[in-house]
Protein backbone atom coordinates (compact mmCIF):
# COMPACT_ATOMS: atom_id res chain seq x y z
CA UNK A 1 0.00 0.00 0.00
CA UNK A 2 1.24 3.82 -0.65
CA UNK A 3 2.43 5.60 2.29
CA UNK A 4 -0.41 7.96 3.00
CA UNK A 5 1.93 10.87 3.58
CA UNK A 6 3.16 10.72 -0.30
CA UNK A 7 -0.45 10.83 -1.40
CA UNK A 8 -1.08 13.64 1.03
CA UNK A 9 2.05 15.54 -0.06
CA UNK A 10 1.64 14.89 -4.15
CA UNK A 11 -2.51 16.63 -3.29
CA UNK A 12 -0.84 19.83 -1.81
CA UNK A 13 1.31 19.87 -4.43
CA UNK A 14 -0.81 19.71 -7.08
CA UNK A 15 -2.99 22.18 -6.07
CA UNK A 16 -3.53 25.83 -6.56
CA UNK A 17 -4.60 26.84 -3.81
CA UNK A 18 -4.40 25.58 0.01
CA UNK A 19 -6.12 22.33 0.39
CA UNK A 20 -8.54 22.16 3.50
CA UNK A 21 -8.14 18.95 5.68
CA UNK A 22 -11.87 18.30 5.23
CA UNK A 23 -11.04 17.77 1.56
CA UNK A 24 -8.11 15.45 2.18
CA UNK A 25 -10.18 13.47 4.14
CA UNK A 26 -12.99 13.05 1.68
CA UNK A 27 -10.44 12.57 -0.92
CA UNK A 28 -9.09 10.04 0.82
CA UNK A 29 -12.21 8.26 2.31
CA UNK A 30 -10.66 4.98 2.70
CA UNK A 31 -8.72 6.05 5.52
CA UNK A 32 -9.56 6.47 8.83
CA UNK A 33 -9.77 10.41 9.68
CA UNK A 34 -7.25 9.93 12.66
CA UNK A 35 -5.02 9.29 10.41
CA UNK A 36 -5.16 11.68 8.32
CA UNK A 37 -4.73 13.91 10.38
CA UNK A 38 -1.17 11.93 12.25
CA UNK A 39 -0.15 11.57 9.12
CA UNK A 40 -0.93 15.65 7.93
CA UNK A 41 0.83 16.47 11.50
CA UNK A 42 4.23 14.53 11.02
CA UNK A 43 4.28 15.84 7.23
CA UNK A 44 4.09 19.39 8.53
CA UNK A 45 6.86 18.69 11.63
CA UNK A 46 8.86 16.78 8.50
CA UNK A 47 9.36 20.16 6.57
CA UNK A 48 10.01 22.07 9.38
CA UNK A 49 13.31 20.59 9.14
CA UNK A 50 16.61 22.23 8.12
CA UNK A 51 17.48 20.31 5.29
CA UNK A 52 14.15 21.84 3.03
CA UNK A 53 13.36 24.93 1.48
CA UNK A 54 10.16 24.83 1.65
CA UNK A 55 7.30 24.11 4.47
CA UNK A 56 3.78 23.55 4.60
CA UNK A 57 1.78 26.54 5.63
CA UNK A 58 -1.19 26.66 7.28
CA UNK A 59 -3.05 29.80 5.25
CA UNK A 60 -6.66 30.34 4.83
CA UNK A 61 -8.32 27.24 6.34
CA UNK A 62 -5.89 24.72 4.32
CA UNK A 63 -2.13 23.83 3.57
CA UNK A 64 0.34 24.91 1.29
CA UNK A 65 3.43 24.73 0.13
CA UNK A 66 5.58 27.83 0.75
CA UNK A 67 8.75 28.68 0.36
CA UNK A 68 10.86 29.39 3.67
CA UNK A 69 11.04 33.24 5.15
CA UNK A 70 14.83 33.09 5.18
CA UNK A 71 14.20 31.91 1.30
CA UNK A 72 13.04 35.22 0.30
CA UNK A 73 16.33 36.90 -0.78
CA UNK A 74 16.80 34.28 -3.62
CA UNK A 75 13.11 33.82 -5.00
CA UNK A 76 13.55 37.91 -5.33
CA UNK A 77 16.27 37.45 -7.37
CA UNK A 78 14.14 35.19 -9.60
CA UNK A 79 10.95 37.20 -9.30
CA UNK A 80 10.80 40.48 -12.16
CA UNK A 81 8.62 42.46 -10.67
CA UNK A 82 9.88 43.43 -7.10
CA UNK A 83 7.01 43.88 -4.78
CA UNK A 84 4.55 46.58 -3.14
CA UNK A 85 4.83 47.63 0.11
CA UNK A 86 1.76 48.37 2.45
CA UNK A 87 1.89 51.25 3.81
CA UNK A 88 1.87 52.07 7.72
CA UNK A 89 -1.44 53.76 6.72
CA UNK A 90 -2.69 50.93 4.69
CA UNK A 91 -1.57 48.31 7.45
CA UNK A 92 -3.14 50.23 10.31
CA UNK A 93 -6.74 50.14 8.68
CA UNK A 94 -6.11 46.75 7.64
CA UNK A 95 -5.30 45.39 11.13
CA UNK A 96 -8.51 48.04 11.97
CA UNK A 97 -11.04 46.03 9.64
CA UNK A 98 -9.28 42.49 10.78
CA UNK A 99 -10.37 43.20 14.33
CA UNK A 100 -13.10 44.99 13.96
CA UNK A 101 -15.12 43.38 11.02
CA UNK A 102 -17.91 43.92 10.29
CA UNK A 103 -16.93 47.22 10.45
CA UNK A 104 -18.07 50.58 8.86
CA UNK A 105 -15.62 53.86 7.06
CA UNK A 106 -16.66 55.89 9.80
CA UNK A 107 -15.86 54.08 12.89
CA UNK A 108 -12.31 53.16 10.75
CA UNK A 109 -12.11 56.72 10.77
CA UNK A 110 -13.00 57.32 14.24
CA UNK A 111 -10.04 55.05 15.17
CA UNK A 112 -7.19 56.69 12.65
CA UNK A 113 -8.35 59.84 13.24
CA UNK A 114 -7.77 60.54 9.37
CA UNK A 115 -9.79 60.25 6.01
CA UNK A 116 -9.66 56.28 5.08
CA UNK A 117 -11.63 56.53 1.87
CA UNK A 118 -8.81 56.02 -0.77
CA UNK A 119 -6.90 53.37 1.32
CA UNK A 120 -10.19 51.38 1.62
CA UNK A 121 -10.50 51.53 -2.12
CA UNK A 122 -6.67 50.51 -2.22
CA UNK A 123 -7.08 47.51 -0.26
CA UNK A 124 -10.37 46.46 -1.98
CA UNK A 125 -8.16 46.68 -5.61
CA UNK A 126 -5.44 44.48 -3.76
CA UNK A 127 -8.45 42.19 -2.83
CA UNK A 128 -7.57 42.01 0.61
CA UNK A 129 -10.22 43.80 1.92
CA UNK A 130 -14.21 43.46 0.47
CA UNK A 131 -17.55 44.69 1.38
CA UNK A 132 -19.67 42.43 3.37
CA UNK A 133 -22.70 44.40 3.63
CA UNK A 134 -24.80 46.93 4.52
CA UNK A 135 -25.37 48.40 8.11
CA UNK A 136 -28.92 48.23 9.03
CA UNK A 137 -29.45 51.66 10.88
CA UNK A 138 -29.76 54.48 8.94
CA UNK A 139 -27.86 55.80 6.05
CA UNK A 140 -27.19 51.93 5.25
CA UNK A 141 -23.65 52.66 5.37
CA UNK A 142 -21.27 50.07 3.36
CA UNK A 143 -19.37 47.40 6.34
CA UNK A 144 -16.01 46.00 5.31
CA UNK A 145 -14.43 42.78 5.90
CA UNK A 146 -11.33 40.92 5.24
CA UNK A 147 -10.85 38.30 2.28
CA UNK A 148 -9.35 35.08 1.82
CA UNK A 149 -6.57 36.68 0.21
CA UNK A 150 -5.81 38.50 3.26
CA UNK A 151 -5.10 35.00 4.93
CA UNK A 152 -3.35 33.71 2.17
CA UNK A 153 -1.09 36.97 1.97
CA UNK A 154 -0.42 37.26 5.78
CA UNK A 155 0.32 33.56 6.33
CA UNK A 156 -2.91 33.21 8.73
CA UNK A 157 -5.03 30.24 8.72
CA UNK A 158 -8.23 31.90 9.99
CA UNK A 159 -9.07 35.50 11.14
CA UNK A 160 -8.93 34.05 14.70
CA UNK A 161 -5.84 33.17 14.83
CA UNK A 162 -4.60 36.78 15.11
CA UNK A 163 -3.70 37.39 18.54
CA UNK A 164 -6.10 39.12 20.73
CA UNK A 165 -5.69 42.68 21.25
CA UNK A 166 -5.20 42.48 24.64
CA UNK A 167 -2.57 39.64 24.62
CA UNK A 168 -1.13 42.04 22.46
CA UNK A 169 -0.67 44.66 24.98
CA UNK A 170 1.70 42.06 26.78
CA UNK A 171 3.81 41.44 23.79
CA UNK A 172 7.38 44.35 23.33
CA UNK A 173 6.89 45.34 19.79
CA UNK A 174 9.97 47.78 19.65
CA UNK B 1 15.33 51.53 3.52
CA UNK B 2 13.07 53.76 5.37
CA UNK B 3 13.56 56.92 7.22
CA UNK B 4 15.30 56.39 10.67
CA UNK B 5 16.33 59.31 13.11
CA UNK B 6 19.56 59.30 15.15
CA UNK B 7 18.83 61.47 18.52
CA UNK B 8 20.76 61.01 21.25
CA UNK B 9 17.82 59.46 23.27
CA UNK B 10 16.57 57.30 20.73
CA UNK B 11 17.72 55.66 17.04
CA UNK B 12 15.44 54.11 14.93
CA UNK B 13 12.21 54.71 12.71
CA UNK B 14 9.91 57.80 13.56
CA UNK B 15 6.63 55.71 14.48
CA UNK B 16 8.96 53.72 16.64
CA UNK B 17 9.59 56.63 18.25
CA UNK B 18 6.22 57.97 18.66
CA UNK B 19 5.34 54.64 20.17
CA UNK B 20 7.89 54.79 22.90
CA UNK B 21 6.79 58.08 23.66
CA UNK B 22 3.47 56.82 24.24
CA UNK B 23 4.62 54.41 26.41
CA UNK B 24 6.67 57.50 28.15
CA UNK B 25 9.74 55.71 27.00
CA UNK B 26 11.15 58.57 25.49
CA UNK B 27 10.59 62.25 27.41
CA UNK B 28 8.24 63.90 24.74
CA UNK B 29 8.99 67.13 26.49
CA UNK B 30 12.80 66.82 26.20
CA UNK B 31 12.40 65.78 22.24
CA UNK B 32 13.74 68.04 19.36
CA UNK B 33 11.18 67.59 16.61
CA UNK B 34 12.65 70.45 14.40
CA UNK B 35 15.79 68.49 14.50
CA UNK B 36 13.89 65.17 13.37
CA UNK B 37 12.51 68.05 10.33
CA UNK B 38 15.60 68.48 9.84
CA UNK B 39 16.78 65.19 9.74
CA UNK B 40 14.13 63.96 7.65
CA UNK B 41 14.90 66.91 5.20
CA UNK B 42 18.12 65.71 4.24
CA UNK B 43 16.98 62.59 4.23
CA UNK B 44 15.36 63.18 1.73
CA UNK B 45 18.01 65.49 0.08
CA UNK B 46 20.44 63.16 -0.37
CA UNK B 47 17.50 59.83 -1.55
CA UNK B 48 17.12 59.82 -4.95
CA UNK B 49 13.95 57.89 -5.05
CA UNK B 50 10.88 59.62 -4.21
CA UNK B 51 8.46 57.59 -2.37
CA UNK B 52 5.16 58.87 -1.47
CA UNK B 53 4.42 56.34 0.82
CA UNK B 54 7.59 57.16 3.18
CA UNK B 55 6.63 61.00 2.96
CA UNK B 56 3.28 59.84 4.17
CA UNK B 57 4.17 57.61 7.34
CA UNK B 58 6.50 60.54 8.16
CA UNK B 59 3.96 63.00 8.18
CA UNK B 60 1.51 61.41 10.20
CA UNK B 61 4.30 60.32 12.84
CA UNK B 62 5.50 63.67 13.24
CA UNK B 63 2.40 65.33 13.29
CA UNK B 64 1.05 62.50 16.15
CA UNK B 65 4.66 64.09 17.81
CA UNK B 66 3.78 67.69 17.72
CA UNK B 67 0.16 66.66 19.18
CA UNK B 68 1.77 65.23 21.96
CA UNK B 69 4.23 67.37 22.63
CA UNK B 70 2.13 70.74 22.30
CA UNK B 71 -0.07 68.99 25.09
CA UNK B 72 2.76 67.81 27.01
CA UNK B 73 4.48 71.62 27.33
CA UNK B 74 1.74 73.76 27.13
CA UNK B 75 -0.12 74.88 29.82
CA UNK B 76 -3.36 73.36 30.05
CA UNK B 77 -6.39 75.92 29.79
CA UNK B 78 -9.30 75.41 32.46
CA UNK B 79 -11.99 73.44 31.35
CA UNK B 80 -15.66 73.12 32.71
CA UNK B 81 -17.13 70.06 33.23
CA UNK B 82 -18.15 69.54 30.01
CA UNK B 83 -14.47 69.98 28.07
CA UNK B 84 -13.38 67.42 30.89
CA UNK B 85 -15.58 64.96 28.75
CA UNK B 86 -13.89 66.15 26.20
CA UNK B 87 -10.62 65.23 27.12
CA UNK B 88 -11.53 62.16 28.63
CA UNK B 89 -12.64 61.18 25.82
CA UNK B 90 -9.29 62.22 23.67
CA UNK B 91 -7.16 59.98 25.93
CA UNK B 92 -9.36 56.74 25.44
CA UNK B 93 -9.23 57.44 21.63
CA UNK B 94 -5.57 57.65 21.38
CA UNK B 95 -5.90 54.03 23.63
CA UNK B 96 -7.73 52.71 21.30
CA UNK B 97 -5.27 53.85 18.82
CA UNK B 98 -2.13 52.83 20.26
CA UNK B 99 -3.94 48.90 20.21
CA UNK B 100 -4.43 49.09 16.50
CA UNK B 101 -1.38 50.79 16.16
CA UNK B 102 0.47 47.73 17.54
CA UNK B 103 -2.21 45.50 16.03
CA UNK B 104 -0.30 46.81 12.46
CA UNK B 105 2.97 46.45 13.62
CA UNK B 106 1.94 42.74 14.15
CA UNK B 107 0.54 42.59 11.11
CA UNK B 108 3.52 43.86 9.09
CA UNK B 109 5.89 41.50 10.91
CA UNK B 110 3.98 38.32 9.12
CA UNK B 111 5.97 36.68 6.83
CA UNK B 112 4.38 37.86 3.64
CA UNK B 113 2.80 36.29 0.51
CA UNK B 114 5.27 37.02 -2.52
CA UNK B 115 7.38 38.80 -0.36
CA UNK B 116 8.69 36.70 2.47
CA UNK B 117 7.42 33.70 1.04
CA UNK B 118 6.19 32.28 -1.96
CA UNK B 119 4.07 29.80 -3.44
CA UNK B 120 4.75 27.44 -6.55
CA UNK B 121 4.60 29.30 -9.59
CA UNK B 122 1.24 28.24 -11.72
CA UNK B 123 1.36 27.58 -15.45
CA UNK B 124 -0.83 30.06 -17.06
CA UNK B 125 -1.17 27.49 -19.78
CA UNK B 126 -2.02 24.73 -17.88
CA UNK B 127 -5.51 23.37 -18.80
CA UNK B 128 -7.07 21.08 -16.99
CA UNK B 129 -9.39 18.30 -18.76
CA UNK B 130 -12.85 19.42 -16.47
CA UNK B 131 -12.71 22.50 -18.53
CA UNK B 132 -16.37 22.90 -18.01
CA UNK B 133 -15.66 23.15 -14.47
CA UNK B 134 -13.51 25.92 -14.98
CA UNK B 135 -14.66 29.33 -13.26
CA UNK B 136 -12.84 32.61 -14.40
CA UNK B 137 -13.17 35.59 -12.46
CA UNK B 138 -14.53 38.76 -14.27
CA UNK B 139 -13.96 41.90 -13.74
CA UNK B 140 -15.76 45.39 -14.75
CA UNK B 141 -14.47 45.19 -19.03
CA UNK B 142 -15.67 42.04 -19.14
CA UNK B 143 -18.99 42.92 -18.08
CA UNK B 144 -19.30 46.21 -20.15
CA UNK B 145 -18.07 44.29 -23.02
CA UNK B 146 -20.84 41.85 -22.88
CA UNK B 147 -23.34 44.94 -22.04
CA UNK B 148 -22.55 46.77 -25.59
CA UNK B 149 -22.87 43.05 -27.39
CA UNK B 150 -26.31 42.75 -25.95
CA UNK B 151 -27.18 46.39 -26.36
CA UNK B 152 -26.02 46.32 -30.16
CA UNK B 153 -27.64 42.71 -30.69
CA UNK B 154 -30.71 44.45 -29.33
CA UNK B 155 -31.53 46.62 -32.63
CA UNK B 156 -35.32 46.24 -32.84
CA UNK B 157 -35.25 48.97 -29.24
CA UNK B 158 -37.57 52.58 -30.70
CA UNK B 159 -35.41 55.13 -31.60
CA UNK B 160 -37.53 56.97 -29.29
CA UNK B 161 -39.42 56.17 -25.69
CA UNK B 162 -41.82 58.21 -24.35
CA UNK B 163 -41.78 58.15 -20.73
CA UNK B 164 -44.15 56.76 -18.86
CA UNK B 165 -43.59 55.44 -15.37
CA UNK B 166 -40.90 55.95 -13.24
CA UNK B 167 -38.09 53.49 -12.74
CA UNK B 168 -36.60 52.88 -9.36
CA UNK B 169 -33.01 51.40 -9.41
CA UNK B 170 -33.63 50.31 -6.00
CA UNK B 171 -36.69 48.14 -7.13
CA UNK B 172 -34.95 47.08 -10.17
CA UNK B 173 -32.07 45.88 -7.63
CA UNK B 174 -34.51 43.75 -5.93
CA UNK B 175 -36.09 42.34 -9.24
CA UNK B 176 -32.50 41.05 -10.76
CA UNK B 177 -31.74 39.50 -7.48
CA UNK B 178 -35.05 37.67 -7.33
CA UNK B 179 -34.10 36.75 -10.55
CA UNK B 180 -30.63 35.60 -9.63
CA UNK B 181 -31.94 33.71 -6.23
CA UNK B 182 -34.36 31.55 -8.50
CA UNK B 183 -31.88 28.50 -9.24
CA UNK B 184 -28.42 27.86 -10.05
CA UNK B 185 -26.08 30.18 -11.50
CA UNK B 186 -27.92 32.84 -14.05
CA UNK B 187 -26.62 33.47 -17.53
CA UNK B 188 -25.47 37.44 -17.60
CA UNK B 189 -28.32 37.41 -20.69
CA UNK B 190 -31.30 35.94 -18.89
CA UNK B 191 -31.65 39.28 -17.25
CA UNK B 192 -32.20 41.30 -20.52
CA UNK B 193 -34.14 38.89 -22.04
CA UNK B 194 -37.49 40.54 -21.67
CA UNK B 195 -36.46 43.84 -22.04
CA UNK B 196 -37.45 46.07 -24.78
CA UNK B 197 -36.43 49.87 -23.89
CA UNK B 198 -33.25 51.29 -23.48
CA UNK B 199 -33.90 52.97 -20.52
CA UNK B 200 -34.67 49.71 -18.78
CA UNK B 201 -31.26 48.01 -20.26
CA UNK B 202 -29.25 51.12 -18.67
CA UNK B 203 -31.18 50.47 -15.49
CA UNK B 204 -30.85 46.63 -15.08
CA UNK B 205 -27.28 47.38 -15.77
CA UNK B 206 -26.46 49.83 -13.10
CA UNK B 207 -29.09 47.79 -10.75
CA UNK B 208 -26.44 44.31 -11.40
CA UNK B 209 -23.51 46.93 -11.06
CA UNK B 210 -24.76 47.69 -7.66
CA UNK B 211 -24.97 44.61 -6.49
CA UNK B 212 -21.92 42.94 -7.70
CA UNK B 213 -20.28 45.92 -5.61
CA UNK B 214 -22.69 45.47 -2.45
CA UNK B 215 -21.36 42.02 -2.72
CA UNK B 216 -24.59 40.03 -3.50
CA UNK B 217 -23.70 38.98 -7.04
CA UNK B 218 -20.14 37.32 -8.15
CA UNK B 219 -19.84 37.32 -12.31
CA UNK B 220 -17.70 35.07 -13.08
CA UNK B 221 -16.94 33.37 -16.82
CA UNK B 222 -17.80 29.54 -17.94
CA UNK B 223 -16.86 28.44 -21.29
CA UNK B 224 -17.03 32.08 -22.89
CA UNK B 225 -20.45 32.99 -21.01
CA UNK B 226 -21.06 35.50 -18.05
CA UNK B 227 -22.72 34.02 -15.18
CA UNK B 228 -23.78 35.39 -12.01
CA UNK B 229 -23.94 33.70 -8.69
CA UNK B 230 -26.00 34.76 -5.95
CA UNK B 231 -24.92 35.22 -2.22
CA UNK B 232 -27.68 34.13 0.07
Amino acid sequence: MQDIKSIIEAIIFASDEPVGLDNIKRTLSSWEGDVISHAMASLEEEYKSGCHGIYLANVAGGYQFRTKPEMSEWITRLKENPPARLSRAALETLAIVAYKQPVMRAEIEEIRGVDVGWIIRQLIEKGLVRIIGRHPGPGRALMYGTTKKFLETFNLSDISSLPSLEEMENMDLS
Amino acid sequence: MGFEVRLDVFEGPVDILYYEAKKNRVDIALLSLSEIARQFMAYLEISDIVDIDIGADFIEAASRLIRMKSSAVLPLPVFDDEDDEDDFDFEESLLVYAKYFEAAQHLGMMPLLDKDVFTKGINETYKPDNMQEQEINVGLFELLNAFKKLLSEKSDMPAMEIRTEAISLRQRMSEVLDICKGGMDTPFTTLFQAINTRRMFVYTFLALLELIKTGFLAPFEREGEIYLKAFH
